[in-house]
């Protein structure tokens, strides 16, 4: 209870126009933020220009939120993920370099190869595929944060994420046999 | 294959790919945060406008051209001078009976 109030109390003054109290609202969501924007950009410089942007973003927007507002992590990860996707559709000449696999990156030993698969597997995938993953297994979000986190609804979100993991379900079942 | 069996895979598989921010990002991040103006800057707003309408422009100049609706002559002068119009005079021609005629009659 004394938490909430104290969060809400921040996010008073963040409306009336403190950047401090802001950055301390938004300072346990920023791991989160970089996993999810290095989890859709595979680059460490463009998942911190991404969090960073969606954070100005999100300081430009405060104003907007309503003031019985609980949480901010819905709201702040529907900025970073849509910051997320206008850089993976950026203009042409832009390039987002996706992280090269090497053998030296992943762990060696059994099943290398199997992981190696579902990683490519992984990054194979479309920008909103692996944000649902990302959202709903990485971070470890409910359906309901996923769909408003996607703006899109609930049923929705549902089968976003069984069709990524249907179009992994050939690399899943491998690793997971010869993990066994 | 169930979905815990999903998850764990998944997650191992994002966390093998992850790579933690650079040092300081995010004290990076709260300054950057408390110096930044609360509004938008208009910069890019009012740079896209002014191109809309030098292009718009462009455009209008060019159609104007092809249609030929443009003045081609513009008289000399300006608006604030008053313009002097010359009076073309042809010169005066007096035919008189006592010049030969060409054939010398």
């Amino acid at each position: 209870m004394g938490a909430l109030a104290a969060s809400r109390s921040l996010l008073e003054s963040a409306v009336a126009g403190e950047a401090s109290a802001f950055a301390t609202l938004l300072e346990p969501l920023w791991d989160p933020a970089y996993r999810l924007a290095f989890s859709m950009l595979g680059s460490r410089e463009a998942a911190e220009d991404a969090v960073q942007e969606a954070s100005l973003k999100a300081w430009r927007g405060v104003r907007k939120l309503k003031p019985n507002t609980v949480g901010l992590r819905g709201w702040y990860l529907t900025i970073v993920a849509n910051q997320c996707r206008s850089i993976r559709r950026g203009p042409w000449w832009r390039v987002v370099r996706l992280p090269h696999l090497t053998a030296g990156q992943a762990a060696l030993g059994v099943g290398l190869e199997q992981r190696l698969d579902l990683e490519s597997a992984l990054l194979r995938l479309s920008g909103d595929q692996r944000l649902a993953l990302s959202l709903f297994y990485y971070l470890d979000l409910p359906i309901d944060e996923v769909a408003s986190a996607m703006r899109i609804s609930k049923s929705a979100a549902k089968s976003r994420v069984i069709r990524a993991v249907r179009a992994l379900k050939p690399q899943l079942q491998q690793t997971e046999e010869d993990s066994a | 294959m169930n979905d815990r069996a999903t998850r764990q895979l998944l997650q191992g598989t994002f966390n093998r790919l992850y790579r933690p921010p650079t040092p300081g990002f995010e004290a990076r991040l709260r300054s950057a945060l408390e110096s930044a103006p609360r509004v938008a800057p208009k910069t890019n707003l009012a740079l896209g406008i002014a191109a809309a309408v030098l292009a718009f422009l462009v455009v209008l100049s060019l159609l104007a051209a092809r249609l030929s609706i443009l003045p081609t002559h513009v008289p000399v002068g300006s608006r604030s001078t008053p313009t002097v119009h010359r009076v073309y005079q042809s010169p005066t021609f007096i035919w008189s009976p006592t010049l030969p005629t060409p054939s010398g009659r």
